[in-house]
């Protein structure tokens, strides 16, 4: 008697218990599901990241971002962690080609970024007519020709990364958006592929191959002072 | 690697060469050997002040001293010479 006096509450209590953990389950699943889409949604902005960002690379630069590093990590492996590389023919002939010839350890590494399709090489054909002529005026080499119509020919590049002084300055008189090494590392940490810290690193170590000041302009601007 | 080449000099740098042989311990071979690498780094340095100056590339300045690209990438990085 007393049991089912008390049968109508502990129905209630069970009741009340079910909808509870079904509340909580819905917000399990709500939370899980939230965590998904933030991973997958984080996934793919680093993947349209990279695949949205388009670099061009001559050579000198591409031989330095594969001789200097951080830790056991080379420059050019985080580069190539944040954007689609893309190189002429030309470029890979210098720097890997000849690079393998002579037992230089980057162009291993330049080699092995190659096989695996984290740099591409791509074929420089010649140009409109009135940019061929105003190239041939400018009477430089054959290989920073080809650096001048692979920016020609690629329209949806982001930078052609470049510290030749003469070629930059043509570069920029076509508006193909050159951009030094140093500043590069500097645009890598801005777009949070690299930590502060790291491009800091990154700054220090290629530093002896260039003129006084490049390096401390870089610093300044990667701390956001300039 | 060295290797070995004979030159036709101007009298006056033979005269001069062998006024040093005469006065230094080196050989006449050791002084014109000096002399021949003494131009050559000003070539370079020169090479490099106008590549500094943005008048020729890296390849021309490589075109210029006989080398490939990756001569003169490391050429540059031995004697401390910036990009």
């Amino acid at each position: 008697m007393a049991a089912s006096r008390h049968l109508p509450s502990a129905i209630s209590y069970l009741l009340s218990a079910i909808r509870h953990t079904c509340r909580l389950a819905i917000l399990a699943e709500r939370c899980y599901n939230y965590s998904e889409r933030r991973d997958r949604r984080q996934t793919l902005n680093k993947e349209s990241s990279k695949a949205q960002t388009k670099l061009l690379f001559d050579t000198s630069s591409l031989i330095t971002a594969a001789q200097f590093g951080v830790g056991a990590q080379f420059l050019i492996e985080f580069v190539a962690g944040y954007a689609q590389v893309i190189i002429p023919e030309g470029v890979k002939a210098e720097a890997v080609d000849l690079g393998l010839q002579a037992g230089y350890s980057d162009a291993l590494e330049l080699d092995r970024l190659i096989k695996a399709g984290a740099i591409t090489v791509a074929k420089a054909q010649p140009a409109d007519p009135p940019f061929e002529t105003v190239v041939a005026a400018y009477d430089v080499e054959p290989g920073d020709v080809e650096i001048l119509r692979l920016c020609r020919l690629t329209s949806d590049y982001d930078h052609v990364v470049v510290d030749d002084r003469l070629l930059y300055l043509i570069l920029h008189r076509f508006t193909m958006r050159p951009i030094f090494l140093p500043d590069l590392i500097v645009v890598v940490a801005k777009e949070r592929a690299i930590t502060e810290e790291i491009g800091e690193q990154l700054l220090k170590a290629i530093r002896s191959r260039y003129r006084t000041g490049f390096i401390e302009h870089s610093l300044l601007m990667l701390k956001g002072m300039l | 690697m060295t290797v070995k080449i004979a030159v036709a000099v101007d009298e006056k740098i033979s005269k001069y060469v062998q006024a040093l042989a005469r006065s230094e311990p080196e050989s006449y071979s050791d002084i014109v050997r000096a002399l021949l690498e003494e131009g050559y780094k000003r070539e370079i340095e020169k090479l490099h002040a106008s590549y500094s100056r943005g008048e020729i590339t890296l390849r021309g300045m490589a075109r210029r001293l006989g080398l490939n690209y990756r001569e003169l990438y490391q050429s540059l990085a031995d004697k401390g010479l910036p990009l």
